[in-house]
């Protein structure tokens, strides 16, 4: 299995180093040179690093986002509101509306939009958890955070559509964002302007 | 006006003004066209004076890479740069909008609306998408209700914005386009009165809410016919406008000299409904040769004239377009690839001398 890579070492690393996105061959082979240059812990702190990412992260049964324990600290934090949940297409969107600092209430991540020309429908997303948190009883408002595009809004309102019979308040992020900007990207202020603004759906 | 003989680059510079006004093509929308063989990119660059003051525009093609830069920066959104540079686009394949079928008139109309207002952009794109997306679920078979319900309401909204922008652009269209019917047709008064209207539209007013309850309705009462059919049925992608001439359709009773005029009239109509808001399009007309007999090409030059819009014209025989106004002239001549100019003024400056072309090819690397 190791004789591949033993042949040139360096040709490899190149390799594996320019899967990342964003980084070409020409990075790649910087990268792989400025290691050669470090101390020999240097590549072995950043390998560990990167393996028990692996290792350690799964996913907080409870919000589904991603999470080296089960349940996420945020699902443990008693200090968050649990009637107040708010829905996001990836985890990242989760970092960025808590850098916003504006939500104090717990999240939820469907790992995706609705999107028939993907093969995605709601069977495809963490909608059905979300419908059993629901139906726990606590949650008494959805503030649903989707992307502001033709796929988020449509999940969106199918949210709405199959959470309001149940009792609950379903919210939409207010367009203090521009269109076509996702939530991944958008500065601090203004999520926390679209939070405040959300809007009944 | 832009003058030479056939592939000699005059309808290269003119789609140069054309893609920075649009970012498009009106030939082929593959950039690699763009490209000189050999050469790892392209690049055009402008100073435009318009109703934004002026404005440094660059777009830039490297590799599959395309960059754009507004006054040096690169600018904060499309609707920046849309803006900046307007233009109306006359070719004599145009004359389909008249004769040819619905899809065409749709093309011209969702362009003109896009030259009044930039942000419609946006609406007819997310509209495609919604649609794309909705006839995906219904070709998979597995459509249910709940599960189009979404899509419907997203295509009543977008779809709704879609017909009033059209409606509003056509409604401000209408008396300028008979002014400029009857300025080129020559004659008087009604003889040539022209009529425009959305098949879907009527004259009346009728705000968002009212359009896009009405859309949602059609839409609900469509679902079952679209799910056992497996495809899209209803909105205003399939609209159509109707263009009418002497109460009679033009698609069907008027004759290619009549088309002619019309399509012309329908443009110019784009730059006087845009003074209205304070804008002057520029406008380019392609291949000015044999459109229009000798009365209408001088009404027609007349007309452009009189407007404060600068015009590109490209011909292959200056002699066709008649007396063009004195001092108000640059005529160019393009002969394998290069400009030169026989500017009218300042007079006896520059005879035959090469002016830099307006888009050149270029290795990117500086
Ligand atoms: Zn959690």
């Amino acid at each position: 299995m190791s004789d591949f890579r033993s042949r040139d070492p360096l040709r490899h690393a190149v390799t594996q180093l320019s899967r990342f996105p964003g980084i070409g061959e020409r990075t790649a082979t910087r990268l792989a040179y400025w290691l050669l240059r470090q101390p020999p812990e240097v590549a072995a702190e950043i390998a560990d690093g990167i393996q028990q990412l692996r290792v350690d992260m799964g996913h907080c049964a409870t919000c589904c986002n991603v999470s080296g324990s089960d349940p996420c600290p945020i699902c443990r934090d008693p200090d968050r509101d649990t009637g107040l949940v708010c829905v996001v297409e990836r985890p990242q969107d989760v970092g960025a509306i808590e850098n916003s600092g504006a939500h104090r209430g717990r999240y939820h991540v469907l790992d995706g939009a609705i999107s028939p020309l993907d093969g995605v429908g709601p069977d495809e997303l963490r909608i059905r958890e979300l419908l059993a948190r629901v139906g726990s009883g606590e949650i008494q408002e959805i503030v649903v955070a989707t992307d502001p595009d033709v796929e988020g809004d449509a999940t969106a309102l199918y949210l709405a559509q199959v959470l309001k019979p149940l009792g609950v308040r379903v919210t939409r992020l207010a367009h203090g964002i521009a269109v076509g900007t996702e939530i991944e990207y958008a500065d601090r202020s203004s999520v926390a302007r679209a939070l405040e603004n959300r809007r009944e759906m | 006006m832009l003058h030479g003989d056939n592939a000699q680059g005059k309808t290269n510079l003119l789609e140069a003004v054309w893609l920075l006004a649009t970012l498009r093509s009106f030939r082929d929308s593959r950039p690699s066209r763009w490209v000189r063989q050999g050469a790892a990119g392209a690049f055009v660059r402008a100073t435009a004076v318009g109703h934004t003051g002026t404005r440094r525009l660059e777009w830039r093609l490297s590799g599959r890479q395309r960059s754009l830069r507004l006054d040096g920066g690169a600018p904060s959104s499309l609707a920046d740069w849309f803006e900046v540079v307007r233009a109306v686009l006359f070719q004599p394949e145009h004359v389909g909008i008249i004769k040819g079928g619905p899809d065409e008139r749709r093309a011209w109309l969702d362009r003109a609306v896009f030259t009044a207002r930039p942000r419609y952009l946006d609406v007819a794109r997310d509209y495609r998408r919604a649609l794309r997306q909705k006839a995906a679920l219904l070709r998979d078979g597995r459509a249910r209700d709940a599960a189009l319900a979404p899509w419907n309401a997203r295509l009543a909204d977008l779809g709704a914005r879609v017909m009033l922008g059209r409606h509003q652009v056509l409604t401000e269209l209408l008396e300028p386009v008979r002014e400029m019917h009857t300025a080129i047709a020559g004659g008087s008064g009604d003889a040539g009165k022209v009529a425009l209207r959305m098949s879907s539209l009527g004259g009346e007013e009728e705000g968002l809410t009212a359009v896009r309850e009405r859309l949602a309705r059609a839409l609900a009462e469509a679902q079952a016919e679209e799910i056992r059919r497996g495809r899209v049925l209803v909105g205003p992608h399939r609209d159509d406008v109707r263009i009418g001439l002497e109460g009679r359709s033009a698609r069907l009773y008027a004759s290619q000299g009549q088309a002619r005029t019309l399509v012309l009239a329908l443009k110019l109509a784009e730059l006087v409904a845009a003074r209205a808001r304070g804008e002057a399009p520029m406008l380019l007309v392609d291949d000015l040769t044999s459109e229009l007999d000798q009365g209408r090409m001088g009404r027609f030059i007349e007309v452009l004239s009189g407007l404060d819009n600068q015009v590109w014209v490209t011909t292959t025989d200056p002699r066709w377009l008649g007396p063009l106004p004195d001092g108000e002239t640059v005529r160019w001549r393009l002969r394998g690839g290069a400009v030169f100019g026989e500017t009218v003024r300042p007079a006896g400056e520059s005879a035959s001398k090469p002016l830099s072309a307006a888009s050149d090819p270029v290795d990117p690397t500086p």
